[in-house]
């Protein structure tokens, strides 16, 4: 298993090197919610979304991004990352900024339900938007990629649903544990990426769907990313691409079992002590 | 040592009931779970409607009259809503000084006198105290907001004074202090290095110029104890504040001498030279201004507005207005006379002057509230794109519709319906502008209901086809609001008669009840009675008809409903879910402007 992890990963190296020089990314630098919220979903369809808030470690830690068809593979969006995100750019390597600091109570329980190691936390960057689905979209979708310059799993990132992880990706979270993680060839100043079912031949990003919590009921979506252990070597994810729909239209993440089980044994109970009433 | 001991304990006592009180209420109300620091919201402009004294009953005759029951109001069209509370600290029910008070500074206060402070400084001996905003700032939202930069206004039909305009910027023992309000709105607090506000508009020129001056405005309401149509200043000092305002430094500039006489304010002249300091108190002057702003794209003068003695709304009930010759001939927006006489003509354009001085005078035909929030935004908009400071590039506009509040206090229905119609098109005219600027939250909070106002709708048979007036025919019938049982003049016309007490037990009477019509209860002999008002169409194209009862003709805790849209309203449905109460106005208005969720101030009172 070990060996065939090694070879994937000297494969995509290979691929690395080969891979022609790609467009630059150009980011922005901004904390602001309602500017996030709109590169994140600028023609959101059916779903309408509601800038909410930020909570960082450094006001450098988030941004928007263009010119990304080239290097990230989709053209523009957000970034949410544990280090600078005006240092992501084509060429750069060994992204590692630390600002320490610690993340605030909400957010340290948010990342608590990421499975894996990566405690105690720091350098976090969260956005908080909320999503109104409408009466008939039953799964949001948009695009996703993830890159990072650790090279074992120690940095969190989790998507929560109304406070409920649900980042499970091929049934794994989403760190540099990953099974789809292998060398990133533009490198964008992280050496990792994940890929699509963890082919490097594949783009490194990919359509990620989530289903809605209740269907036709507004629900908080929660992005948060963070660095574990120490504060050195950079993680970030890109996000762009918002839509609604009926059925998905990317990988579906999921909650953990284990955060899934929990939820349902917390409703039933609920449901039985309303029941005594 | 004792007395120590038992205040001590008490203090203890009082602590552990507060921790108690926050421990419970944090568990189950987002709204007071302590925030992040480190959270930070998006910031942008604030547009606060205030429209007095309305709850959803009121919205609800509203749209019945002008919209129809299927249809939407623009405050229906707002997509955030929150049941409001506007409790103080001394009454279950909001006053609207009190309830002002908090919106502005963030702290619950006593709710009888307070202005922007907190207490009654009318009282012996006084109890006001100045006090900080929630924010540790020394002085109201607005106060902050305009010193740090950003351009600010405030929009009011009543006296711009009013408590839901006035306590934004000035800070008084008493509501009664008209002339200290005025002066501190204009000028600034004393002791303070305020910046004016951009824009005031409203009534009130009586606090504006010199003892003894002759104003433009005469009291054709009667208002402030003061004889019929006198026009002396009620100032008992020599300050001229509309010269001050006139000749104010404008981007350190001195603004030209635009009055061109005492007190006619600015004229149309000056304001097609772009003056950029400009006082306006005719339709006229304002209509000048509109279209200075229309044809010059970058004009944005600072405007102080002042159409009327004290306010700009006629604030007594119907069947006064009539008696002292409140009523128009004017036979282009007015149909017929409505009465008895001339059944089925029920003109939505109401022949009694709600608005203003009668014709012939230069109160007549004043600027509407609507209009001048349009007029306001416009200015303000431009005002904060042109700042240099970025973070500043935002304004903060408080427009309050007092003639709901007075209207409803009034028992005036026809008054209050077609306030709220002028609420309308002004949170119209907001989201318009929201449409173009999505960096803006429209915010609306009324502090009481006033009134108690309650559509009734009345029992016919379908004897005569029943309550229901069809496409080209009309409702036949004595459909009048003397027929309605609770009336005080009820008159029993069997099968048409309007039974809304139809439950009472055998041998029971009906406790008497105002019902109005179109013009109140009425004034045609021992019967009295007016035509109900009749619905616009609903989606099967029939009009019905309503009379409007009254709880009375105070404020009551009621049913208030707040409503948001844009930059931050889902706040409304997630953080003040639960809750939200007169403080979370501030709360909210301020996460918008600096973007920072505050703590609520559980069990905390103001200070300075």
């Amino acid at each position: 298993m070990k060996y065939s992890y090694q070879a994937a990963w000297c494969i995509g190296a290979i691929f690395a090197a080969a891979a022609p020089k790609a467009a630059a990314v150009t980011t922005v630098v901004t904390q602001d919610a309602f500017d996030l919220a709109t590169a994140f979903a600028p023609t959101p369809g059916r779903a309408s979304v509601v800038g909410n808030f930020t909570e960082f470690s450094s006001t450098n830690q988030m941004g928007t991004f263009t010119d990304g068809g080239g290097s990230v593979g989709f053209s523009s969006g957000i970034i949410l990352s544990t280090g600078n995100v005006s240092q992501i750019a084509i060429g750069a390597s060994g992204l590692s900024t630390g600002y320490g600091g610690t993340p605030s109570s909400s957010t340290i329980a948010l990342l608590s339900q990421v499975p894996g190691p990566g405690s105690p936390v720091s350098d976090n960057a969260r956005l908080s938007i909320t999503i109104d689905p409408g009466l008939v979209s039953g799964f949001i979708n948009f695009s996703f990629a993830y890159m990072s310059g650790e090279i074992s799993p120690s940095d969190k990132f989790g998507i929560f649903l109304d406070g409920v992880y649900t980042g499970l990706v091929g049934g794994n979270a989403v760190d540099q544990g990953h099974p789809w993680i292998k060398a990133s060839a533009p490198s964008l100043g992280f050496d990792q990426a994940l890929y699509q079912d963890g082919n490097p031949l594949n783009p490194q990003f990919f359509t990620l769907s989530l289903a809605v919590p209740t269907s036709g009921s507004a629900f908080e979506l929660d992005f948060v990313i963070a660095d574990g252990f120490d504060d050195g070597v950079d993680t970030a994810v890109f996000l762009g691409d918002f839509s609604a729909t009926t059925t998905p239209l990317g990988t579906v993440a999921v909650p953990e079992v284990s955060t899934s089980v929990l939820v349902a044994l917390a409703g039933l109970v609920w449901a039985r002590r309303r029941n005594r009433r | 040592m004792k007395s120590v001991k038992n205040t001590l304990f008490t203090s203890g006592l009082a602590l552990a009931v507060i921790a108690s009180i926050t421990s419970k209420a944090s568990a189950q109300d987002p709204g007071r779970t302590p925030v992040p620091t480190n959270r930070v919201f998006p910031t942008g402009n604030v547009i606060f409607f205030h429209p007095d004294g309305t709850g959803i009953n009121h919205w609800n005759a509203a749209r019945l009259y002008f919209k129809g029951p299927d249809s939407y109001l623009n405050w229906d069209l707002l997509t955030n809503m929150a049941a409001y509370r506007g409790h103080m600290v001394n009454t279950v029910i909001g006053t609207s000084n009190g309830g002002a008070t908090t919106h502005a500074f963030g702290f619950k206060v006593d709710g009888y006198g307070s202005f922007g402070k907190d207490g009654d400084g009318g009282i012996t001996p006084p109890t006001d105290q100045s006090i900080n905003s929630l924010s540790g700032y020394s002085g109201s939202i607005m106060r902050q907001s305009g010193n740090a930069g950003m351009p600010v206004g405030v929009v009011n039909d009543g006296h711009i004074g009013e408590p839901g305009t006035g306590c934004f910027l000035s800070e008084v023992g008493n509501r009664g202090n008209w002339q200290e309000i005025t002066r501190q709105m204009i000028q600034g607090r004393s002791g303070f290095t305020d910046t004016r506000p951009w824009v005031i508009m409203g009534g009130g020129e009586a606090d504006t110029l010199p003892a003894g001056t002759t104003l433009l405005h005469r009291n054709h309401n009667q208002e402030r104890t003061q004889a019929l149509n006198t026009q002396v200043s009620l100032r008992s000092d020599t300050l001229n504040l509309e010269a001050e305002w006139d000749t104010q430094l404008v981007g350190g500039v001195a603004s030209p001498v635009s009055l061109s006489t005492v007190n006619s304010g600015s004229d149309i002249a000056s304001i097609s030279a772009l003056d950029n300091a400009i006082v306006v108190k005719t339709r006229a002057q304002f209509d000048a201004l509109a279209a200075a702003l229309t044809s010059n794209p970058s004009y944005m003068p600072k405007v102080l507005g002042l159409f009327a003695f004290q306010d700009m709304f006629n604030d007594r009930n119907e069947e006064d207005l009539i008696a002292r010759g409140k009523v128009t001939t004017d036979p282009v927006n007015f149909v017929g006379p409505v009465d008895n006489t001339n059944l089925g003509i029920r003109s939505k354009a109401s022949r009694i002057i709600l608005w203003g001085d009668v014709v012939g005078n230069p109160g007549h035909d004043a600027p509407t509230f609507a209009q001048m929030t349009d007029v306001a935004i416009k200015i303000l908009d431009r005002a904060a794109k042109a700042q240099t400071v970025v973070s500043n590039r935002r304004f903060f506009l408080v427009a309050e519709q007092e003639a709901n509040d007075n209207f409803g206090n009034n028992d005036n229905a026809v008054g209050l319906l077609h306030a709220m119609a002028d609420t309308d098109k002004a949170i119209g005219v907001a989201r318009a502008f929201q449409a173009a600027n999505p960096r803006t939250l429209i915010l609306t909070a009324a502090d009481s209901d006033a009134g108690g106002m309650q559509v009734a709708a009345p029992y016919r048979d379908n004897v005569d086809g029943g309550p229901v007036e069809v496409a080209g025919t009309v409702i036949p019938g004595p459909i009048n609001s003397s027929t309605i049982t609770t009336n005080p003049g009820f008159l029993n016309l069997g099968q048409f008669y309007f039974g809304f007490n139809s439950n009472n037990a055998q041998g029971s009477t009906n406790l008497p009840n105002i019902t109005d019509g179109l013009e109140g209860r009425g004034q045609s002999g021992p019967i009295g009675g007016t035509l109900m008002f009749l619905s616009e169409a609903d989606e099967f194209a029939q009009k019905m008809e309503f009379g409007i009862n009254w709880a009375g003709s105070g404020d009551y805790t009621g049913g208030m409903i707040s409503r948001a849209s844009g930059l931050n309203a889902g706040l409304l449905n997630s953080v003040f879910s639960a809750r939200f109460d007169n403080i979370d106005v501030y709360r909210m208005m301020y996460t918008t402007l600096f973007g920072q969720l505050l703590n609520y101030p559980v069990g905390i009172q103001g200070a300075r």
